[in-house]
C-alpha cells in the first residue's frame, strides 16, 4: 500500500525538545517569558524551530546553559541527542542544526546550614 | 532589555492603551465624563469633548487610534517576547550547523565569575568583539575597602579570561578594568577601652 507519513513541526519539537533536556549541561530551551512564568514553566518545544521535510530535519535552536559546562561541548551533545533521537522515532536525517546559547542558568547558591557547636560538657 | 525596563514599557503601554480607550469612550459617548470625575483640572476639557465639532473628534479618534496600536504593541511585545537582546558570537560552524553564543550570556559569565573572587563586591562587565573574533571585556569593578587593588585587579582579569575562554571556547585578548573601592560603610566592631 502507497502512503506517506507525514510529521508536523509539534511533533518534530516535541521529540526534540525531549532529547534536549537528557543532555547534561541544558538548562532549557529557549528564554522563559512572562507568560511562562505566569504558567508555572514552559512548553517542552519551547526555543525551537524546525523544518521538516520526506526525509531531512533541520533545526534552529535557543539553548540556556547551566553554568559550570563548557557551552560549546554542550551544544555538540545536544546536537548529537536530538539527530539520534529524530533519526531513531522518525527515521529523519537531521541535516543542520543551529544553536544559539542565549542565556547561561545559575543555580541559587545554598548556604551550608553552620553546625550548632557541641557542648564541652556532657 | 532588562527587567525594569521591559516592566516600563510595559506600563507605558498599557497607559497608551487606557488613554486611547477613555479618549475614544468619551468622543463616542459610550464613556460619561462623569465617570472621571476625580480629575478635577480636566473636567473642563472631558464635558467638551462630546459636543465638539466632528473634525475635532475625528483628530481625537485618529490620535486616540495611533495611541491604542502603539499601546497595543509595546504591551504585546513585552509579555510575549522572552528574546534576549545583543548580537550574536559565533563559535563554531561546519557543515551541519553553527553554534552561536548570544553576547549577555558571555557578560553573565563574566559577571558571575568576576563576582565571586574574594574582596569583590559589584562587578559590571561589558562585552565586545574584535574583527578576529576574540572578545574583549571592560568590567568596572568595586572592591571592598581593604582589599590590594592592583593585587585584586590582577586576580580578576586572569580569573575572568580564563573563565570565559574555557566555558565558551573563545579567545579572550584583553580584560579591561576600571577599578574602584565601594563605599559601602564597613561595620566595624568597638571596642571600648575603660581605664
Amino acid at each position: 500500500m502507497k502512503g506517506k507519513t507525514m510529521y508536523t513541526n509539534e511533533v518534530v519539537n516535541q521529540i526534540a525538545g525531549h532529547a534536549a533536556h537528557t543532555v547534561a549541561g541544558v538548562h532549557s530551551l529557549g528564554k522563559a517569558n512572562i507568560i511562562d512564568r505566569l504558567k508555572g514553566g514552559k512548553a517542552l518545544d519551547a526555543g525551537m524551530k524546525s523544518e521538516v521535510g520526506e526525509q531531512e530535519v533541520a533545526f534552529d535552536i535557543d539553548l540556556v546553559v547551566a553554568y559550570g559546562h563548557p557551552v560549546q561541548e554542550v551544544a555538540q551533545n545536544l546536537r548529537t541527542a536530538i539527530t539520534n533521537q529524530v533519526k531513531t522515532m522518525l527515521a529523519r536525517d537531521v541535516v543542520e542544526c543551529n544553536i544559539n546559547v542565549v542565556g547561561v542558568h545559575f543555580e541559587a547558591e545554598e548556604k551550608e546550614p553552620v553546625p550548632e557547636p557541641s557542648p564541652r560538657v556532657k | 532589555m532588562n527587567l525594569i525596563t521591559r516592566t516600563a514599557a510595559a506600563l507605558f503601554g498599557l497607559l497608551c492603551l487606557v488613554g486611547a480607550l477613555g479618549a475614544i469612550g468619551l468622543v463616542t459617548g459610550g464613556l460619561s465624563p462623569n465617570r472621571l470625575g476625580f480629575i478635577d483640572e480636566l473636567q473642563g476639557w472631558l464635558h467638551g469633548l462630546p459636543t465638539a465639532g466632528t473634525s475635532a473628534v475625528l483628530w481625537v479618534v485618529l490620535v486616540a487610534g495611533l495611541a491604542l496600536l502603539v499601546g497595543l504593541g509595546l504591551v504585546v511585545l513585552q509579555f510575549a517576547s522572552g528574546r534576549s537582546e545583543g548580537p550574536l558570537y559565533l563559535l563554531r560552524e561546519d557543515a551541519r550547523g553553527a553554534f552561536r553564543i548570544r553576547k549577555d550570556a558571555v557578560g553573565a559569565i563574566a559577571h558571575h565569575v568576576g563576582g565571586e573572587i574574594s574582596g569583590v563586591e559589584e562587578v559590571v562587565c561589558a562585552v565586545r568583539q574584535t574583527e578576529a573574533g576574540a572578545l574583549i571585556l571592560s568590567c568596572r569593578v568595586l572592591l571592598r575597602p581593604v582589599v590590594d587593588m592592583v593585587a585584586a585587579g590582577q586576580r580578576f582579569q586572569e580569573t575572568v579570561k580564563d573563565a570565559v575562554e574555557k566555558k565558551t571556547g573563545l579567545a579572550v585578548t584583553s580584560v579591561d578594568l576600571e577599578t574602584g573601592y565601594t563605599r559601602r560603610r564597613v561595620s566595624h566592631e568597638t571596642r571600648r577601652i575603660v581605664k
